[in-house]
């Protein structure tokens, strides 16, 4: 595994700042959140740029290629992602065509209580008028409502050579912000992502512009970091099973190449549960799952359930394996402490971004099966 | 109505645009000098061919009627065309419009790309963008309605047009159509979706003709570039072939039909003058009482038998007098001279003052629970005057009048009569006590007569009646309670702050509302032919009536117009 560390694209172009939290950033958020049910996150960008494909792919699970059979939008698409799903949020993909900052239509409907707009830039074409319209969306929403996350991504990035994607991120970057700073916006902050439905790169981007709107990150890192450095675990993901997010990973910097493995693992389990598992049961995962795959580099990939749509899962040396005891004391205790978090929220019945915990039940039917 | 329909497309580059609009448009000036001002030589070349008749179409067969031709001509005010690609391009890149003229409603009705109009043009655009991007319509195709008062009330049908080019194998069109009316809008909804509806079905069929064939040609030659999504793709191609945007075309070549918009200007034409033209508005001040129902009816019978029946009959005359809208006042026989001085009785509410308020009760009182009144006197105008005054209580199915008459007449036949003073009733009617006798008998005292005599000095307002004396007789007694409506009248009349105006229309909502409670006691007991206790215990709690009341509807049902009576009959023997 070590032999492909950094070659990840995106994490060096992750900033740091984007994983600090603050406390007043927490009470903003809060109040973001609680003014509507349900935080949402926009896609725009221009038309044909690959909105309602990354929608479709990433809660979808329609595979790429049929993307391209897809029919253009018309109208706001909603989708409701919370049934089966750890986050709870909606999506509004938003036709390109249609121009919603004119004054027929609600600005304060659109970004009111929106969490992120994600803007999409077509790579592949011309992004000159990308840019421009760009600059005018997220000026005006940032006007109706300057709590949004600016979240940028450069899409269709997998007919790109890697000099290629580096140079055109750059050059992004660099003319979406000088535009910003000549419109006297420098609070405003962009935030991009190289990315593409044909890789894991846009479930990546996907999971940090999540990871934002999630109050509890900065303590769930924490957790994960403090278990990593306990159990000679290298990488610990916590993923959302029915969309392969990861909602929080320890401090390490994420290689892509593992989150690719990790995703994969949850696929494979998922298709190991649809085959073999209880027809009944309505989440992917089953309670108490569990799962090893051992790969030829002398790598573990070890996966434990957390909730009914939370699991862990780790990267290990097969060696630190063999204290396999006390890896799973510490994902008891790992769970444990997860659930307290999401407790709290759940007894001051603050409304927020994250489904209370479901399962509450199991961790004593968990807790004992361990003891036996 | 003021409408405009549209024909709307999603374009793949520009969004929600409008292809086509057809207004309705007052002639202002002779549209011939129109034509002229506007000439441009390429039109003229071809007037013949796009001559249409739309009058072959009319659901009126006003075939004759409406000459209406269509005329290509050129368009002035051209709006940025440039901006628009293909797929948004209706009429071709000569600028042109058709025109419709109706000549008898002195309009025509104009189609063009985007309506001349600026303010029309907005509504369109707005209309336009709600109907293809934010209404959601179950079933994404299918008619829906939307609108407010600012931009105006919209009928929008949205429906795929299949296109092998196409995103998806299909495009997004919708059909608008504009109203400011709301209501007209929704009675003309069944008419409106209909017929957008065939339209629609029409441009589909058309269109799937030749998406089929364009797919067999593409299986079956290589050569041609076929339709993006059905190659195999792999990243390479992808890449190669996403600079292609030109693939939209217009709804013309989707459909294959070089005429289309001259059948779509001919279809919106038609919609708009025969959605026009099936709705007319009527304006009804309330609804027709029963009283006018019944008023109607007497009438209806006397004209059948007027040569048997003559005028004097006093219903007949009285109906007929006041359908001609005439005032309670020339309700008085024609021969006599109204004058103020005369002693007559004027309304109810005087008379009330005159006979004072206990002989006044007992009148009424015997008048609505069907008795016979009797009025006995000298002065013929007096006793015809109080008369029609009284009848005014009774809905005019139960009053069967007798004027100025010298016999005596029983009271199936007259149960208001008006006898000579020299008439003596009958022993076996006055032993009875279903009658009121009222004789008017004038008052011979000093003050009358030096009144007489030297008007000057009694200058002081005095009325007409006072010197007479109205004795009354009657075989019973009034009890206590008396029925509401008598009640209600009384409480009526005595509240001087009423108008007579008021008290006017109070006893007409009075005898609405105990013609209808008496409809339902006739519908229970002569249609049901339920048992009456029974009845008459339901009716006391679901109608909230005494006993009194009960004998007051008892007569009245025989006032109830035979047009209802024979309605109530049809259906039970229907049911």
């Amino acid at each position: 595994m070590e032999s492909h560390e950094g070659f990840g694209v995106s994490v060096g172009s992750m900033p740091k700042a984007a994983f600090s939290y603050h406390g007043e950033d927490d009470d903003q958020i809060a109040t973001v959140l609680s003014s509507d049910v349900k935080p949402r996150i926009l896609l725009m960008g221009l038309r044909r740029s690959g909105k309602s494909s990354i929608q479709k792919v990433v809660f979808h699970k329609m595979s790429p290629n049929e993307t391209l059979f897809l029919e253009s939008t018309a109208k706001i698409f909603k989708d409701d992602v919370s049934n089966n799903s750890f986050i709870n949020f909606q999506i509004w993909d938003i036709p390109g065509q249609v121009d919603f900052l004119d004054t027929n239509f609600d600005l304060d409907m659109i970004f009111g209580g929106t969490g992120a707009l994600i803007f999409v830039v077509d790579a592949q074409d011309e992004y000159i008028d990308a840019l421009t319209c760009l600059h005018q969306t997220v000026s005006k929403a940032y006007r109706v409502n300057p709590q949004i996350r600016f979240e940028i991504f450069i899409h269709k990035v997998d007919g790109l050579s890697d000099d290629h994607k580096i140079e055109t991120q750059r050059d992004i970057s660099q003319r979406a912000n000088e535009e910003l700073h000549e419109a006297g916006l420098t609070d405003l902050h962009l935030s991009f992502y190289l990315t593409s439905i044909y890789d894991h790169s846009i479930f990546e981007a996907f999971s940090k512009v999540v990871q934002k709107l999630i109050p509890q990150l900065s303590t769930l890192e924490n957790l994960l970091s403090s278990y990593v450095q306990n159990s000679m675990v290298e990488k610990a993901f916590l993923f959302d099973v029915v969309s392969k997010i990861y909602i929080a990973t320890d401090g390490s910097a994420v290689d892509m190449q593992s989150y690719e493995l990790c995703c994969e693992m949850i696929d494979v389990m998922i298709d190991m549960t649809c085959i073999y598992g209880d027809d009944e049961s309505e989440c992917a995962c089953e309670q108490d799952s569990t799962c090893i795959i051992r790969l030829n580099n002398s790598s573990i990939l070890y996966l434990r359930e957390i909730t009914r749509f939370l699991v862990l899962v780790c990267i290990l040396r097969d060696e630190a394996f063999t204290k396999r005891g006390i890896i799973d004391y510490n994902i008891l205790c790992l769970q444990k402490a997860i659930h307290s978090v999401f407790d709290v929220r759940t007894k001051l019945n603050k409304p927020n971004g994250v489904l209370p915990v479901e399962g509450m039940n199991s961790i004593g039917h968990l807790a004992n099966s361990t003891n036996a | 109505m003021d409408a405009v329909m549209a024909l709307c497309h999603f374009c793949e580059q520009h969004g929600p645009s409008i292809v086509f609009t057809c207004e309705k448009v007052k002639k202002a000036h002779n549209p011939s000098e129109n034509i002229v001002n506007e000439q441009d030589s390429e039109v003229f070349t071809e007037p013949c061919s796009s001559a249409i008749d739309i009058g072959y179409a009319t659901p009126y067969g006003s075939l004759d009627s409406l000459a209406s031709n269509v005329t290509i001509s050129s368009n002035r005010s051209s709006i940025k065309k440039a901006d628009l690609c293909q797929a948004c391009r209706s009429l071709p890149e000569g600028h042109q419009h058709f025109v419709s003229h109706d000549k008898d409603a002195g309009v025509i009705y104009r189609s063009m790309q985007h309506p001349n109009n600026p303010d029309v043009f907005r509504l369109v655009r707005h209309a336009c963008v709600r109907s293809l991007s934010s209404e959601v319509c179950p079933g994404r195709e299918g008619p829906i309605m939307f609108g407010d008062e600012q931009h105006g009330y919209v009928i929008s049908f949205t429906f795929y047009v299949k296109d092998n080019y196409a995103r998806g194998g299909q495009r997004w069109y919708s059909i608008i159509c504009i109203m400011t009316d709301r209501v007209f809008l929704i009675q003309s909804w069944p008419f409106l979706v209909d017929c957008i509806g065939h339209i629609i079905e029409y441009l589909q069929m058309e269109a799937d003709v030749v998406f089929k064939s364009e797919s067999n040609e593409d299986t079956q030659s290589n050569s041609r570039p076929r339709a993006r999504w059905s190659n195999v793709v792999t990243p390479r191609n992808f890449h190669q072939q996403r600079g292609d945007n030109s693939n939209a075309r217009p709804l013309v070549q989707l459909t294959g039909n070089q005429d289309l918009y001259t059948y779509i200007h001919t279809a919106f034409t038609w919609i708009m003058r025969a959605c026009r033209k099936r709705l007319k508005e009527q304006v009804t001040h309330g609804k027709i009482t029963d009283e006018d129902l019944v008023r109607a009816e007497i009438l209806a019978r006397a004209k059948r038998s007027y040569s048997v029946m003559s005028m004097d009959d006093p219903n007949v005359a009285a109906a007929s007098a006041e359908l001609n809208s005439l005032s309670l006042v020339a309700l008085k026989s024609p021969d006599e001279p109204t004058s103020p001085t005369r002693a007559i009785f004027t309304s109810l509410r005087q008379m009330r003052e005159v006979l004072q308020p206990p002989l006044f009760k007992a009148i009424a009182w015997h008048l609505l629970l069907g008795n016979q009144v009797i009025w006995r006197g000298q002065d013929q105008a007096l006793v015809s005057s109080a008369l029609h005054i009284l009848k005014d209580i009774l809905p005019i199915g139960c009053v069967k009048m007798q004027i100025n008459s010298d016999v005596y007449v029983n009271s199936y036949k007259a149960n208001i009569l008006g006898l000579n003073d020299k008439v003596a009733i009958p022993q076996h009617v006055q032993k009875q006590e279903f009658f009121i006798l009222v004789d008017v008998v004038p008052k011979v005292s000093t003050t009358q007569k030096l009144n007489q005599y030297y008007p000057a000095l009694f200058d002081m307002p005095q009325s007409p009646l006072s010197g007479i004396e109205f004795r009354m007789t009657s075989g019973c007694l009034i009890p206590e309670k008396v029925p509401a409506m008598l009640h209600k009248l009384e409480v009526a009349l005595a509240n001087d702050n009423l108008s007579n105006e008021v008290v006017k229309q109070c006893l007409i909502c009075l005898k609405q509302e105990w013609m209808n409670k008496a409809k339902i006691l006739y519908k229970f007991t002569k249609i049901d032919n339920r048992d009456k206790e029974d009845t008459s215990k339901l009716l006391q709690t679901v109608l909230n009536c005494s006993e009194e009341d009960f004998r007051l509807m008892k007569f009245w049902i025989t006032g109830l117009s035979t047009q209802y009576k024979e309605e109530l009959r049809r259906s039970a023997l229907e049911a």
